[in-house]
């Protein structure tokens, strides 16, 4: 079966205050819809899969 | 000399007759048509020639003959290496894998085709020295016993297959009572409520309890369907790979699939017809670990 490793490589957001540390990059967004939309971006560009945190947080992550 | 000539042709046609019966290219599209069928053929013929001769070189008796082909006959442990070489390097480019212990059984099921091939032929030459006709009458009742046991047991023999309810808590996909996998995207959520087919699967027993939880079996499940059915995936697309998984307190298993067409009893269907891998079936109900009246300790 597939390895067990996921990695995060980056996180949307609309609550920048709310995410501490770094390893990935951070990307800032104002609303639900353009965080919608960003995710949605990254996610076709890496080919990874989006997913959701809490309102108000994306991850994309790679397995 | 001539006098084993006949029996070893009946030896050898029986014997290539009963690989004939048991290389079926199907829906699986392997062994590829027509290549792998000449690869398989002539092997079957080796594997019987190999069976027929071996008779008379006992009733000879002519023991280097004896030693050499049984030599020969250790060759065909070849045939599974070769199987699951082919098998895992194709399996890398497919969109929804086959797993290793899928293709280990495919890979097995050459090899020991090969051996009941070589003992058909073996059988039916030496009852052919004895009277042609009786030779020739159990050569059809070897094709007969191995053609009934080419296939070994399928999925609706050991599980009940029921739908299961696609359906979403916040971003939480579920099939039924089933967590499955975080979508994040609206988008995503929304295809998959429109087109996935949710799959539960009750195990009959005790014993299918752990047979299904395999993951090389699970695997093939899921294979077996995207193979049969089609798949609305592609490379890139990780929100639409078919999973599965377990529920660990009773040891049921919900699938998702997303299906070309989006229909359960097709799903079903295929899914009754998966075949049970050796290599997934475990009998714990027969191992003693101190289980008394039903209660556990």
């Amino acid at each position: 079966m597939s390895e067990q490793n996921a990695n995060i490589i980056a996180i949307v957001t609309t609550k920048v205050e709310s995410i501490r540390g770094g390893g990935a990059p951070v990307f800032i967004r104002e609303t639900r819809e353009e965080l919608q939309a960003a995710s949605k971006n990254l996610e076709k560009i890496l080919d990874a899969a989006a997913h959701e945190l809490d309102e108000s947080t994306m991850l994309i992550v790679t397995r | 000399m001539s006098t084993y000539l006949y029996p070893v042709i009946i030896g050898i046609a029986f014997g290539t007759l009963a690989r004939f019966l048991l290389l079926r290219t199907d829906f699986r599209q392997y062994p590829t048509y027509p290549q792998g069928r000449i690869i398989h053929l002539s092997f079957g013929f080796i594997a019987a020639f190999i069976g027929a001769v071996f008779v008379p070189s006992i009733l000879e008796p002519d023991w280097t003959a004896v030693t050499f082909l049984g030599l020969a006959a250790t060759q065909f442990r070849e045939v599974r290496n070769m199987e699951r070489e082919t098998l895992q390097k194709v399996d890398d480019f497919e969109l929804v894998k086959r797993g290793s212990p899928f293709i280990e059984g495919m890979a097995q099921a050459f090899e020991s085709r090969n051996y009941l091939v070589m003992f058909t032929a073996l059988i039916s030459t030496l009852l052919s020295v004895y009277h042609l006709l009786l030779g020739a009458a159990v050569g059809f009742i070897m094709l007969f016993i191995v053609k009934k046991n080419r296939s070994g047991k399928t999925l609706k023999t050991i599980a009940d297959i029921q739908e299961g309810e696609i359906r979403f808590e916040g971003p939480n996909l579920y099939v039924s009572d089933i967590h499955i996998k975080n979508v994040g995207l609206e988008e995503s959520k929304q295809l998959i409520l429109e087109r996935a087919v949710g799959v539960i699967i009750v195990p009959k027993n005790e014993n299918s309890a752990v047979t299904i939880s395999n993951l090389g079996q699970r695997q093939a499940m899921l294979h077996q369907v995207a193979n049969i059915l089609g798949a609305f995936l592609d490379e890139g697309e990780p929100d639409f790979i078919p999973l599965s998984k377990r529920k660990m307190e009773d040891g049921r298993l919900g699938l998702f699939l997303m299906p070309a067409e989006r229909d359960f009893h097709q799903v079903k269907t295929v899914l009754e017809e998966v075949p049970v891998l050796d290599s997934a079936i475990r009998l714990p109900n027969e191992a003693n670990k101190g289980k008394q009246g039903g209660h556990d300790e």
